[in-house]
């Protein structure tokens, strides 16, 4: 017997394009700050501009994945189909980041390191985390029936929102061609006030592209129902 | 080339991926945001008329 409610309302759009509108201009503030105001560093010259869009990809990217785990978690609980639909926005969305942060490094790499791509611990487990995202979306979009698509969906974003710790944890557990994890501590404050600027531009873009995109699952679900609903009283 | 060279390219090309990428999954989002609510609409109003008729 399914367990999937059908009774709930589709979320409205209220005042989330207007959210959109802010974060777009706090973004673009965000990035000509970054690449305005603060100077050229000493060891790697003007490539230190690609950390304000590396890096908040790379941080945003991690709490995607804990809102798929959360989600997934909850959806394994509650078994109320609006949690997973939640967990599906996120994934897509931080896989979206994962891959942009993979571009940005690999853009990064090749004239720091002079290599494009390098088998480094921290790369590796980006890659991998990439991966089993896009199996995450491979295996929603082959799934017909939606409660074991939810449950499978679930298991697998648990695991892969795992492996964001792997990722966090890389550069300590082995030797790695990739820098340390950096805080405002070890970053110099000529460069921290763009960073946290671009960091909460890239949150706030992340928050509004996965309630939109939640928004959207849920009407296509919604109308699925309702379109069932039709046929049972037409049947 | 040592990375204090002028390496402008790779910074053009991070922001123009950057900006490309989320600026398409914008466009995307409004999209499916868009035939989700007509499709929803749409499936609403012939629940009401089925259930019109059913009556």
């Amino acid at each position: 017997m399914s367990t999937q409610s059908t009774s709930w309302v589709p979320p409205r759009a209220g005042r989330w394009p207007l959210f959109g509108a802010f974060t777009i201009l706090f973004l673009i503030a965000g990035q000509v700050l970054g690449l305005t105001q603060s100077p050229a560093d000493r060891d790697m010259g003007d490539l230190e501009k690609i950390i304000y869009v590396h890096v908040p990809a790379a941080w945003v990217m991690s709490v995607t994945f804990a809102i798929v785990m959360f989600y997934s978690l909850r959806y394994l609980w509650k078994r109320d189909e609006r949690d997973d639909l939640a967990a599906a926005a996120a994934a897509e969305v931080g896989t979206l980041l994962n891959g942009l942060t993979l571009a940005l490094g690999m853009i990064f790499g090749k004239p720091t390191w002079g290599v494009w791509w390098a088998w480094d611990a921290r790369l590796t487990s980006t890659l991998v985390l990439f991966l089993i995202f896009i199996g995450y979306l491979s295996l929603r979009e082959f799934v017909d029936d939606p409660e074991r698509r939810a449950q499978w969906s679930a298991a697998v974003g648990i695991l892969g929102a795992i492996n964001v710790g792997i990722v966090y944890m890389s550069v300590r557990w082995w030797r790695t061609l990739h820098q340390m994890q950096s805080s405002p501590e070890t970053v110099d404050a000529t460069y921290v006030l763009a960073l946290r600027v671009n960091a909460f531009a890239f949150l706030f873009l992340m928050i509004y592209f996965v309630r939109r995109r939640y928004e959207s699952l849920c009407l296509v679900r919604a109308a699925d129902h309702a379109a069932e609903a039709a046929a049972l009283r037409g049947a | 080339m040592p990375p204090t060279a002028n390496n402008w390219n790779f910074v053009i090309a991070a922001y123009v991926i950057a900006w490309v990428t989320l600026g398409g999954y914008w466009l995307f989002v409004h999209r499916a945001v868009r035939q989700a609510r007509a499709q929803y609409d749409q499936a609403v109003s012939a629940a009401a008329k089925s259930e019109g008729t059913s009556k």
